[in-house]
């Protein structure tokens, strides 16, 4: 029971600084939002537009709460993973928050660029194009929190074969029907004349599909090396 | 189909016919896309006739108009045969008395969606705008392109459902006699 209690104290206690955590956070972004909502807002070939009173300031506090909520998660982890008795818990954590800002940067830099033109000129010829702010803050969002968890691609896959549902044999299988998800989900989203570039767009998710393999592979020889030496 | 068959068999015979409706469909949705542009000017003339401009508001709003459109066209398109695959899959199922009340009230309702839709895009919807735009003369009028669009379509739908309700009685009777019966 005393145990149990400590316990509770210790989730109680972590909950409440991560709460802190979170709120500190996004005051502290609050300042370096403007920028990023200029740079965002760069891409667009348009002006943005309020259709609603504190619409601009709502689209801040989103891009304030989003980061905030990443960093968060991040220290979620480590606690997650540190009550769970996993070694190199701070590693393990700071991984995939890395893989997560790749995915995220590779999103704002080489995809949402061509996205967002993409999209703007469908129909832009026929109707006027008032593109409200909060709306377009949530999108960009969307779209680098979708592409960030994309690249957790080879943690997932780890997470998988530990519950027994994946095996590299199983990738290696799956590998070519991957691909052409992954290439027209690419043509789509960036659709250029240019197949070098398409090429270039597509590899980073190919890169850790292979990455993943090679991961599940090494696990695999490490279990059976395992199993050998127990008998 | 017999009755008698094993469940697998009627199975596969569902995803038979399932692939029969989905491989069309998907196959009619890029011919559909692409004559989105020339049947959303039709959509919005009760609008720009009194000459209010539509505007996108999101980013995906373009796209998204031209794909719900897409599929709406599709599924107008091919619901002869979505209906006739239905049809077919519980036709084995059904009575002589039953088969010809399906039939009579897959025409009949068919024929008098049909009928509500097009009132709605000819008469209701341009009558319904003339109405609102004369509630709105001393303001500028702003309107989004998607917002009208779910307005119309949700409105063609209902239009067709209303129009559809007198038919819906005549398999009710039905199933109540062949209950009856039993």
């Amino acid at each position: 029971m005393e145990r149990l209690l400590k316990l509770l104290a210790r989730y109680r206690r972590a909950a409440v600084n991560l709460a802190l955590l979170f709120v500190l956070l996004a005051a502290a972004c609050y300042p370096l939002s403007s920028y990023l909502i200029a740079d965002l807002a760069g891409l667009l070939p348009g002006r943005l537009y309020q259709t609603m009173v504190a619409e601009a300031l709502w689209a801040r506090l989103l891009l304030c709460l989003a980061l905030s909520a990443a960093v968060t998660a991040l220290a979620a982890a480590v606690f997650v993973l540190q009550t769970l008795g996993r070694p190199r818990a701070l590693g393990l954590a700071a991984l995939g928050f890395t893989l997560f800002v790749g995915g995220a940067a590779f999103a704002r830099l080489a995809v949402l660029p061509t996205a967002i033109q993409m999209l703007s000129q469908v129909l832009a010829g026929d109707y006027a194009l008032h593109i409200t702010i909060s709306g377009y803050i949530s999108f960009c969002l969307l779209f680098l929190l979708v592409t960030g968890l994309l690249f957790e691609e080879p943690l997932v896959a780890q997470v998988l074969f530990r519950t027994g549902l994946v095996r590299a044999a199983g990738l290696r299988r799956q590998r070519k029907a991957v691909y052409l998800l992954v290439l027209i989900a690419m043509a789509v989203l960036t659709p250029t004349q240019d197949a070098v570039t398409l090429l270039l767009v597509m590899l980073p998710f190919v890169g850790l599909y292979e990455l993943s393999i090679l991961w599940l592979a090494l696990l695999e020889r490490r279990q059976a090396k395992g199993e050998r030496a127990h008998g | 189909m017999d009755r008698d068959l094993p469940l697998e068999t009627h199975l596969e015979e569902l995803r038979r016919r399932l692939l029969a409706c989905l491989v069309p469909l998907l196959l009619l949705l890029v011919p559909a896309y692409l004559a989105t542009p020339y049947v959303l000017p039709y959509l919005f003339t009760p609008l720009t006739k009194w000459g209010y401009t539509v505007y996108l508001y999101q980013i995906t709003d373009g796209l998204m108009l031209r794909i719900r459109l897409a599929l709406l066209l599709d599924l107008a398109a091919l619901s002869p045969l979505i209906l006739a695959e239905a049809l077919l899959f519980a036709w084995p199922g059904l009575r002589a008395k039953e088969k010809r009340g399906i039939v009579l009230t897959a025409a009949l309702a068919g024929a008098l969606f049909l009928a509500g839709v097009l009132l709605f895009i000819r008469i209701a919807a341009p009558r319904l705008v003339d109405l609102w735009q004369g509630y709105g003369t001393t303001r500028d009028t702003v309107i989004s392109g998607a917002r009208y669009y779910s307005i119309w379509q949700a409105g063609a739908l209902v239009s067709g459902l209303i129009c559809c309700l007198p038919v819906l009685c005549i398999p009710a009777r039905t199933l109540r006699k062949a209950l009856e019966e039993d």
